[in-house]
């Protein structure tokens, strides 16, 4: 039997409960592996972990938000042999990322403003914060998962890769994406790849009701499915709402928020040369008030505009 | 108030949503066991600089166990700032969805939490494991039942956690009666699972010896303030006025404007703990008293509804409260039944909402409204109420966020409730070392009892080491910390 491990990090559950859904493909796994540590689903110690000498594959879910955290993933990762980030958080950053350019303390500065009173003690501690991190910034995984929870198609390809493992002892690639290798938008039900898209404009999401059939950027809606990797099968754009980008850039290492404008650039009033002067564009791309947001919901922490941010001292 | 020094740790507790302990502390003469909230995210910074209309799905990532009342919570908030009406298709669908959470919530609870709580009561593993090998014919409807009711989230809303369903003033997508034919059948199966849980908790602990005993003792009492929201002074759970009802059944608060919970609400930030310490504005903070503590979750709800809508749940929420003595109930294992009536109540409300026509005519958003800078959402989360609070400029972006979940409100009522055991473990500790087993279970219990989840308190924090075993351990460390003893 080979070793696995689920570490979690700074999680908030949702990855813990697609992994605990795989139901049948779970049981496949479980006849290669022994699960030597998942909170939420076995009673081992992790001092029974920390005493092991090696760990065949580690999954490792959430972000890296204390220096325990780090530690932690650096250590159990240094002993296995296949180390896999599940999850958005692990992999880019996530939601939570949107905080990776703030000190620990501005964010406690910020609560401490909407609070009546303040109680303190110099006896009982709390573990330390450090800036928000990916998993990926303190190990180089072998199989990225992404996904805000995982998808079916992630969990498969993942279950596919550990039976295969056990199997053969051998993984097919040094790092793996998990997920197609196109944009969500190759295959979207709204846009044949024949239709070139011509966007009218910019509009936020308050200012439209929806069309269910129409491509969003036709409709002026930003959409991320042009920039963000194929890990799903549309859930959210058949459910009516436009890619918010949960699966990360198309190939690892690039930038999902660059990629978009790149987009934009291409697509925006297009139809309508006259505008395509300067002014007028430049009035629609001001309509993005919030630019991290909006392009970096999941990537902030792994994008260029970390980096550069970052290098200037953060922002404050 | 003093500083204190530690004696013992119960680090951590397992069996709860998140990462948390209890520790044992001295203070002068007074010892006082607190419940420690571990975790650190600052959800409320992050959400600086958003466009107000994406703060439902951000807002949403809290938590993956109740990601949907996030996601409503933030919606009712938007919706404010847009000054939007919904229409009633809209309302309905959300209102379906909220039901579905808790639904599914509760009886995540019920059949991994508390079931094997109560009935393997005194022995040293009370979990769904344990539990399987004593009665595996509830424990695999447990199983079954959860399955449906990801498959029934599925199908309505595209994903089980952090899906899309809010927009400013509706819903992105209405619900079509094709998709109902699917969601009766499944919800069919899971009454069937529901009356087999019902059937087990009423003979096997409604009618023990050990709920009777239970029910007398003090440690479980909690007579601080209830609050929930009521319509018409019935249950509640997605549009109501918050009313706060203290424990002699008074009704103290009742206010139909949610920008009013501030008045009711205040908070104190401990340094020693990562969740926030809610009480009872106007009486003033009285840390772990009952005077200035309250609670909510479904035995709160019940105590501030006069009546509980539907049959069933109805008829069952009268005979809870014949065998509590009344109300306000004020026994914190009553949570377990109530949670149990409130099922019911979910499940006659799907169906009630899913045979509505309504729910299937008409727009699903409606854009028209007068804007403003502030709003707030006031929702009844599965374990209480759920606040969430923005302020946006001119262009909508938020440039203020507050969010107060059930389980932060319960932080104080937690703590309140263990300060009740601190003197029998201080006792034990002192002379054995160590709590006794007796002791560690009551613990455990009221804890579990409240089912506190904190990756939702902790929304605004995230501190914490992983150092999370699904086995009950023990810590005894003096005030320099060094490790005494360990179980």
């Amino acid at each position: 039997m080979l070793k696995l491990a689920v570490i979690p990090g700074g999680i908030c559950g949702g990855c813990d409960v697609a992994l605990a859904s795989l139901g049948e493909k779970l049981a496949e796994i479980l006849k290669y592996y022994e699960i030597v540590y998942w909170p939420i689903a076995v009673d081992k110690k992790l001092s029974n972990l920390m005493n092991m000498n090696h760990i065949d594959v580690l999954i490792y879910m959430g972000a890296i938000t204390t220096e325990e955290d780090a530690k932690l993933a650096k250590e159990l990762s240094a002993k296995a042999r296949v180390r896999v980030a599940l999850g958005t958080c692990s992999v880019y950053g996530g939601i939570p990322g949107l905080n990776a350019l703030y000190k620990p303390a501005d964010i406690i500065k910020t609560i401490s403003l909407l609070v009546d009173t303040k109680l303190e003690s110099s006896a009982l501690g709390l573990p330390q914060p450090v800036q928000h991190m990916a998993y990926t910034d303190v190990v180089e995984p072998e199989v990225l998962a992404p996904g805000c929870p995982p998808t079916d198609k992630v969990l498969d390809q993942l279950t596919e890769i550990l039976l295969n493992y056990a199997k053969s002892g051998k993984l097919e690639a040094r790092t793996m994406l998990l997920g197609d290798s196109e944009s969500l938008c190759n295959n979207c039900p709204r846009n044949p790849k024949t239709t070139k898209i011509a966007m009218p404009g910019i509009k936020r999401l308050y200012e439209v009701k929806l069309d269910s059939n129409k491509c969003f950027l036709e409709q002026g809606v930003l959409c991320m499915g042009p920039a963000t990797r194929a890990i799903c099968t549309h859930p959210c754009i058949k459910f009516n709402y436009p890619c918010i980008g949960c699966g990360g850039p198309v190939e690892w290492g690039s930038d999902s928020g660059l990629s978009m404008i790149s987009t934009l650039a291409s697509v925006l009033l297009v139809d309508d040369e006259k505008k395509l002067l300067e002014p007028g564009l430049a009035r629609e791309l001001n309509k993005i008030r919030d630019v991290l947001g909006t392009f970096y919901k999941y990537t902030l922490r792994k994008s260029k505009a970390y980096a550069l941010k970052n290098k200037a001292g953060g922002e404050g | 108030m003093a500083d204190f020094n530690v004696v013992a740790s119960l680090d951590p507790l397992t069996l709860v949503e998140g990462i948390a302990r209890i520790v044992v502390v001295t203070s002068g003469n007074e010892v006082r066991a607190l419940y420690q909230i571990m975790e650190f995210r600052g959800y409320e910074k992050l959400a600086i600089g958003r466009h107000v209309e994406d703060m439902p799905r951000l807002m949403s990532t809290i938590c993956g166990v109740c990601s949907w009342s996030h996601q409503l919570a933030s919606g009712k908030a938007v919706d404010a700032i847009f000054g939007r009406e919904l229409t009633t298709r809209a309302k309905l669908t959300r209102n379906l969805v909220n039901y579905i959470q808790v639904l599914d919530s509760h009886l995540l609870h019920i059949s991994f939490i508390g079931l094997p709580d109560l009935a393997l009561w005194g022995e040293a593993e009370r979990d769904i494991i344990k539990l399987m090998s004593k009665n595996p014919e509830v424990v695999s409807a447990a199983l079954k039942t959860r399955s449906l009711l990801k498959q029934l989230e599925k199908k309505l809303v595209g994903k089980i956690q952090h899906g899309p369903l809010v927009v400013p003033g509706g819903v992105c997508k209405g619900i079509t009666r094709e998709e109902i034919v699917e969601v009766e059948k499944v919800l069919q199966e899971i009454n069937s699972s529901i009356e087999l849980f019902y059937k087990f908790f009423d003979e096997r602990l409604v009618k023990s010896q050990l709920f009777k005993e239970l029910l007398q003792r003090d440690e479980f009492t909690m007579r601080g303030y209830s609050m929930g929201l009521v319509k018409e002074g019935a249950l509640e759970l997605y549009d109501g006025a918050l009313r706060v009802v203290d424990h002699k059944g008074r009704t103290v608060n009742e206010a139909g404007n949610p920008v009013t919970y501030a008045d009711v609400i205040g908070e104190a930030m401990a340094s020693w703990n990562y969740g926030m310490l809610p009480y009872y504005k106007p009486a003033g903070l009285k840390l772990f008293s009952e005077e200035s503590t309250i609670f909510v979750g479904p035995l709160a709800r019940l105590n501030v509804a006069e009546k509980v809508p539907g049959e069933k749940a109805g008829e069952e929420y009268k005979r809870l409260v014949e065998v509590a003595g009344g109300k306000p109930m004020s026994n914190v294992v009553l949570y377990h039944w109530a949670r149990l009536v409130e099922t019911l109540h979910c499940i006659e409300m799907i169906n009630e909402i899913i045979r509505n026509p309504a729910l299937f005519e008409g727009d699903v958003t409606t854009l028209a409204g007068e804007s403003r800078s502030r709003g707030v959402g006031i929702v009844e989360a599965p374990r209480g109420i759920l606040v969430h609070d923005y302020t946006v400029n001119s262009d909508f972006t938020v440039t203020k966020a507050r969010v107060i979940t059930p389980t932060t409100i319960n932080n104080t009522a937690i703590n309140t409730s263990l300060s009740k055991v601190s003197m029998q473990l201080a006792k034990e500790i002192k002379s054995a070392g160590k709590p006794s087993a007796e002791t560690v279970t009551m613990l455990e219990s009221i804890v579990r009892a409240y089912d506190p989840c904190n990756s939702c308190a902790t929304h605004c924090m995230k501190i914490g080491e992983r150092r999370i075993v699904t086995s009950f351990r023990i810590v005894v460390i003096n005030e320099k910390g060094d490790v005494l003893w360990q179980g």
